[in-house]
C-alpha cells in the first residue's frame, strides 16, 4: 500500500513542472482576458483604467459589428464545413476502396494540408486577382461580397478537405469487413450498403471530424487577413478580436469578444456532444 | 528527485535574470536603439555613420515590417511595456497624437525642437505636433501628385499641368478615351490609403474629417462632395474594374500598364519607373511621357488640399533619464538637412525641409521638385486624434466599396466616425 502511494507522489512530482507549465501559458492567459473583459481599458490611456463590470459586453452585443461579423463567420463556417465533408467522404471512400496506388492517392490527398494556410491564402488571393492572376480575368473576385466570400470559402475547402478525409478514412478503417459481406447476402445494394453500413458505422468519427472542423472553422482568421482584411463584409469574430485588441488597443473590449468567441465555441462543442451522445458512449 | 526539482526551478528563475542582465552595461558611450522601418537601408546606415562618427553615442538600428499599420503593431506593444531599448523611433505622420497622449514619446525639449523644426514645410511641421508641444522631428515628407501620361492628357484635351483641373473635369475627359485606357486609379481598397484619400477630398472641398474639439465634420457639404466624387470616380465613365482594390502599387501597375492614364500618388512612383525605364528600353518611352501636377481640385477656383505622408522621428518615454540628451542629440542629427538629402536621393522619398529641394542634385534627379514641396506645404495632415486607428477603420468601412458610395454615405460615416471616436 505504501508503495503505491510513494509511486503516486512521485508520478505526481515527475508530471508537476508540467502541470505547473501549461497552467502558466494557458489557464493564466484564460483567466486574465476574462478579467481584461471587465475592464474598461485602452493601451493608449492607460490612465482612465476603471472597472465597468458587463459594460464591454452590453457595448459588443448592442453594435452592429458583433452581429453582422457572427453572420459573416457562421456563413463561413457553415458553407466551408459542409463542402469539406461531402468532399472529404468522397475522398476517403476513394482512398479506402482503392487498391492499386494506394500510398500515391494517399500522399497526393494529403499535400493541400500541408501547406501554410497563409501561404495558401496568398495563393488563393493572386489567383484570383484580376488581370495577373490565373483565374482573375477581368472581374474583380475579392471586390465582391459574393465573390470574396467563395474565394475564402474555396481556400478553406482546398486547404482542409484533407484532414477531413484523414479522419472519416481512420473510421472507415475500423468497419470489419464482415459486416459488408453479411449486407451482402441479405441482397442489399451498393447505396443501401452505404447508407444503411457505412454510415451508421463511421457516426463517431463523422462526429468528431465535424466538431474539429467545426470549432477550426468558426475560428477562421488567417485567410481573411490575408486576402480581405475584413472588407466587403467578410469580417469575422476572430477579425473582430484582433482589430480590438491589436489595432485599436481596446483590451478591455477585445478581451470581451475573446470571451464571447470562446463561449460560441464551447456551446458549438456542447451541441454536438448532445447531439451525438449514443455516438460517443458506443464509441467508448 | 528534490535537488533535481531545485535545479528546474533554479534554471527557469534564472534565465530571464541573466537575459535582463546582458541589457544594462552602462560603460562606454550611451548605446542607443533606432526602430526604423525597411526599404531606406542606405541612407539609414549613412546617417547613422555620420552621427556617430565623434563617438558620444552609438546607434544600433532594428528594421521594423514593412507597411506602418504592422510597424505600429510591434512598437505599441514595446511602448506600453515601457522597454526602456526604444529609444529613437521612425514614426508614421499619423500615431503622433495617440503616442504623445499615451505618454510613450518625451516631448522635444526647446533647443532641439528649435532645431529641427527649422526651415521645416508646414504640412510636415503640424504632424509632429500635438497640443502645442513638438513631439517629433519631421524626416521625410510626401504629398500625392496627379500622375498622367502627358500624350493621353493631350487627347483627352485637357493640360493638368497648370494644377487647377477638378476632378469631376478629369473623369469627363478621361472618360472620352479610347476603351483600356480611361482609367483614373485612385485608392479604393479599404485600407489606410483609402482615409487618406478620403481625408484629401474633405479637405479639398474646404471642410474637416473631425474639427481640432474632436467633433466629427463628415455629415456636410463637404464630406457629400467628397462621396460625390468619389461614386463618379467608381461608377462613372473613368471606373477601373478593380476600384475596390486599388493601392499604392495596384494603382502603379495600372498606370505602367496604361489601363490608367491618370492616377494620385505619391513620389516614389517616379523613381520606381525610372529605375525600370533604365532596365527596360520598350518602357522608357512610357516613363518619358510621365506627368506631374498638383492634386486634383473638388471645387472649381478653390486650391486643392493634397494628402499629406512621411515620417518623423521621436524619442520613446522608456529611455532612461541619463540616455536622454543623447538620444535628443541624435535625433537632431538624424533628421538634419544633410540626412533628409541623403534619404530623398537613395530611397527615393521627399524631404520634410525646404531646403533640400533647392539642392542641385535632388533638383536634377526630382523634376516635380517644386510641385511636391508647394503641395506639401499645402497638404491637409490627417485627423489627429488619440483613437486614430478606429477612426480610420470607421471612414474605411463606412466608404467601402466605392462603388456603393452614395451622399447619404457621408452622414453615416460620421455617425459611425462618432461613434468610434466615442464623442
Amino acid at each position: 500500500m505504501n508503495r503505491v502511494r510513494a509511486e503516486q507522489r512521485l508520478g505526481w512530482l515527475m508530471v508537476g513542472p508540467a502541470l505547473l507549465l501549461m497552467m502558466a501559458v494557458t489557464i493564466v492567459p484564460v483567466l486574465r482576458t476574462a478579467w481584461l473583459s471587465l475592464e474598461d481599458y485602452s493601451l493608449s490611456a492607460p490612465d482612465e483604467r476603471a472597472f465597468t463590470g458587463l459594460g464591454n459586453y452590453r457595448e459588443i452585443l448592442a453594435s452592429q459589428a458583433w452581429w453582422q461579423d457572427l453572420g459573416a463567420t457562421l456563413i463561413l463556417t457553415v458553407t466551408s464545413v459542409g463542402a469539406e465533408f461531402v468532399l472529404g467522404f468522397a475522398l476517403a471512400l476513394a482512398m479506402h476502396r482503392v487498391l492499386w496506388g494506394r500510398q500515391l492517392l494517399r500522399t497526393v490527398v494529403l499535400v493541400p494540408y500541408a501547406v501554410l494556410t497563409v501561404v495558401s491564402a496568398f495563393a488563393f488571393r493572386f489567383a484570383f486577382q484580376p488581370s495577373v492572376g490565373f483565374v482573375g480575368g477581368d472581374f474583380n473576385w475579392l471586390g465582391e461580397t459574393w465573390s470574396a466570400y467563395t474565394v475564402i470559402v474555396l481556400t478553406e475547402v482546398w486547404k482542409t478537405t484533407p484532414f477531413m478525409a484523414l479522419m472519416l478514412l481512420a473510421g472507415l478503417v475500423t468497419v470489419p469487413g464482415e459486416v459488408y459481406e453479411a449486407a451482402r447476402v441479405d441482397g442489399a445494394g451498393a447505396w443501401q450498403r452505404f447508407w444503411r453500413v457505412t454510415v451508421p458505422c463511421v457516426r463517431p468519427a463523422i462526429m468528431v471530424a465535424l466538431l474539429f472542423r467545426t470549432l477550426d472553422a468558426f475560428r477562421i482568421f488567417d485567410t481573411v487577413y490575408i486576402q480581405t482584411q475584413g472588407a466587403v463584409g467578410t469580417e469575422t469574430l476572430s477579425f473582430l478580436s484582433y482589430r480590438f485588441l491589436i489595432r485599436d488597443l481596446e483590451v478591455g473590449l477585445g478581451s470581451a469578444v475573446s470571451v464571447l468567441l470562446f463561449v460560441c465555441v464551447a456551446l458549438i462543442a456542447g451541441g454536438f456532444v448532445r447531439a451525438f451522445r449514443s455516438e460517443l458512449g458506443g464509441a467508448r | 528527485m528534490q535537488n533535481l526539482l531545485r535545479l528546474a526551478v533554479a534554471a527557469l528563475t534564472a534565465l530571464p535574470l541573466t537575459a535582463c542582465a546582458a541589457g544594462t552595461g552602462s560603460e562606454g558611450p550611451v548605446a542607443l536603439t533606432w526602430w526604423q522601418g525597411p526599404n531606406a537601408d542606405k541612407p539609414t546606415q549613412a546617417a547613422v555613420a555620420a552621427c556617430t562618427r565623434d563617438g558620444k553615442y552609438t546607434i544600433k538600428v532594428e528594421t521594423l515590417p514593412e507597411g506602418s499599420d504592422k510597424q505600429r503593431e510591434q512598437l505599441v506593444r514595446r511602448l506600453s511595456a515601457k522597454d526602456r531599448a526604444v529609444n529613437l523611433i521612425t514614426m508614421d505622420v499619423v500615431w503622433t497624437a495617440e503616442f504623445a497622449e499615451a505618454g510613450w514619446i518625451l516631448p522635444l525639449p526647446a533647443g532641439t525642437a528649435a532645431t529641427v523644426t527649422e526651415g521645416t514645410l508646414g504640412g510636415a511641421l503640424k504632424s509632429a505636433t500635438w497640443e502645442g508641444k513638438v513631439y517629433a522631428a519631421p524626416l521625410l515628407s510626401g504629398s500625392q501628385l496627379l500622375w498622367y501620361r502627358k500624350s493621353r492628357a493631350e487627347q483627352a484635351g485637357i493640360d493638368p499641368a497648370k494644377g487647377e483641373l477638378t476632378w469631376d473635369e478629369l473623369i469627363k475627359a478621361a472618360g472620352g478615351l479610347p476603351e483600356g485606357q480611361r482609367g483614373v486609379a485612385t485608392p479604393g481598397n479599404r485600407y489606410e490609403g483609402y482615409t487618406v484619400f478620403i481625408n484629401a477630398l474633405v479637405a479639398s472641398a474646404g471642410g474637416q474629417v473631425v474639427d481640432a474639439q474632436g467633433k466629427p465634420g463628415l455629415d456636410s457639404d463637404a464630406g457629400r462632395a467628397a462621396a460625390g466624387v468619389i461614386s463618379s470616380l467608381a461608377t462613372g465613365p473613368a471606373a477601373l474594374t478593380g476600384i475596390s482594390t486599388l493601392d499604392e502599387e495596384t494603382m502603379r501597375a495600372a498606370f505602367e500598364k496604361g489601363e490608367a492614364s491618370f492616377m494620385t500618388n505619391w513620389g516614389y512612383v517616379y523613381a520606381a519607373a525610372a529605375e525600370r525605364a533604365a532596365k527596360e528600353p520598350e518602357f522608357k518611352k512610357v516613363f518619358d511621357d510621365y506627368g506631374w501636377a498638383r492634386y486634383p481640385r473638388v471645387t472649381a477656383g478653390v486650391p486643392s488640399a493634397p494628402p499629406l505622408g512621411g515620417s518623423n522621428i521621436a524619442v520613446g518615454a522608456g529611455t532612461p533619464e541619463d540616455q536622454r540628451d543623447s538620444a535628443f542629440a541624435a535625433l537632431a542629427c538624424l533628421t538634419s538637412t544633410q540626412s533628409q538629402k541623403g534619404f530623398m536621393l537613395d530611397a527615393g522619398i521627399p524631404a520634410a525641409r525646404s531646403s533640400v529641394y533647392d539642392d542641385a542634385e535632388v533638383r536634377a534627379r526630382f523634376p516635380f521638385a517644386d510641385v511636391m514641396r508647394d503641395s506639401i506645404a499645402e497638404a491637409a495632415p490627417r485627423p489627429m486624434v488619440r483613437k486614430y486607428n478606429a477612426l480610420s477603420t470607421a471612414i474605411q468601412t463606412a466608404f467601402h466599396p466605392p462603388a456603393s458610395v452614395t451622399p447619404e454615405t457621408a452622414a453615416k460615416a460620421g455617425a459611425a466616425l462618432a461613434e468610434a471616436v466615442g464623442q
